[in-house]
C-alpha cells in the first residue's frame, strides 16, 4: 500500500465535507482557498514557523521525487 | 582464531548477515529521521499540536477551525522498497580442531575436557566475472539471492496521522459577525 493513500492528506470541508487536497505551493502563496465543492472560500492563517516547515516538505519531496528515479 | 592456521574464509550465516544488516540499520536510521521530523513538524517543544487556522463564513456566522498541520499535507516518506544482493559465494566445510590449537602448557597438571572437532560452514565472496574466478583461484560454488522488501508505514506514525486526520480538527469557534 502507498505511503501517501494511507495519509489520506487534506481537510474536509466544513459545508460539503468535499476533501480538500493542499498543494504545499498554494499553502505558501495563498491567503485563502476555495473549497473545490462548494467553492466556500476561507482565510488561511498560516504561521512563519509552520510556512518554513512547509518549505522543507517541499524541498524534500522534491529530493524523494528525485531519489526515486535513481537506480543504485 | 582456531587451529594451526586461519584459512581466511568467514562463517556463512556473517556473509548473509552483513548485507541484511546494513540495509535494517539504514532503514531505523531513515525511521529515526522520520519520527524527528513529524515530532519538529507537527508538535511544539511543549507536546501541543501546530495548527494552521482557516477562517470562513458560514450561514452569516464567521467560524474558525483549526487543523494540524501535519494533516494537511502528504509527508515525503521515504523508505526502502526492495533490496537485492546477489553474492557469488564459495562455501566450504572447515573442519575445526581445537586440540590443534598451538598454546602454552598449562602450569598445573590438569586434565583438559576432551575437545570434539567442530564442522563450520565457511566461506568467501567470489569474483563474478570468469577471468577473475580464474585469476584469483575462487570458483564460486554458491549463489546467492538475498530480497528484501518494503514494509508499509510504522504503525505508530500510522496511528499519529490517523489521529491527526481524524480527531484533531478541534478548535471550532462560533463568533458573530
Amino acid at each position: 500500500m502507498n505511503n501517501q493513500d494511507n495519509q489520506e492528506s487534506g481537510m474536509n470541508c466544513p459545508r460539503c465535507s468535499f476533501k480538500i487536497k493542499f498543494q504545499i505551493q498554494d499553502l505558501l502563496a495563498k491567503n485563502s482557498i476555495n473549497c473545490p465543492g462548494c467553492l466556500l472560500k476561507m482565510d488561511m492563517d498560516i504561521p512563519n514557523e509552520i510556512k518554513s516547515h512547509l518549505q522543507e516538505i517541499q524541498m524534500a519531496q522534491d529530493m524523494v521525487a528525485k531519489a526515486r528515479n535513481v537506480n543504485l | 582464531m582456531n587451529g594451526l592456521y586461519h584459512t581466511g574464509a568467514t562463517e556463512l550465516h556473517d556473509i548473509f548477515l552483513a548485507p541484511l544488516k546494513a540495509v535494517i540499520d539504514a532503514e531505523m536510521s531513515l525511521t529515526e529521521s522520520i519520527k524527528q521530523f513529524i515530532w519538529e513538524t507537527g508538535f511544539t517543544s511543549e507536546g501541543e499540536i501546530k495548527t494552521i487556522q482557516f477562517k470562513y463564513l458560514l450561514d452569516g456566522k464567521k467560524e474558525t477551525l483549526s487543523v494540524p498541520a501535519l494533516s494537511i499535507v502528504t509527508l515525503p516518506l521515504l523508505g526502502i522498497k526492495n533490496a537485492t544482493f546477489d553474492m557469488h559465494v564459495k562455501m566450504m566445510t572447515i573442519l575445526e580442531d581445537d586440540k590443534e590449537r598451538v598454546s602454552l602448557p598449562p602450569l598445573k597438571k590438569t586434565k583438559l575436557p576432551e575437545m570434539k572437532p567442530k564442522v563450520g560452514l565457511k566461506g568467501f565472496l567470489t569474483p563474478h566475472h570468469g577471468a577473475l574466478t580464474e585469476s584469483t583461484g575462487l570458483k564460486t560454488n554458491m549463489r546467492v539471492k538475498l530480497e528484501m522488501g518494503e514494509t508499509s508505514m510504522p504503525g505508530g506514525i500510522i496511528k499519529i496521522l490517523a489521529l491527526l486526520n481524524n480527531n484533531l480538527i478541534a478548535d471550532k469557534n462560533n463568533e458573530n459577525e
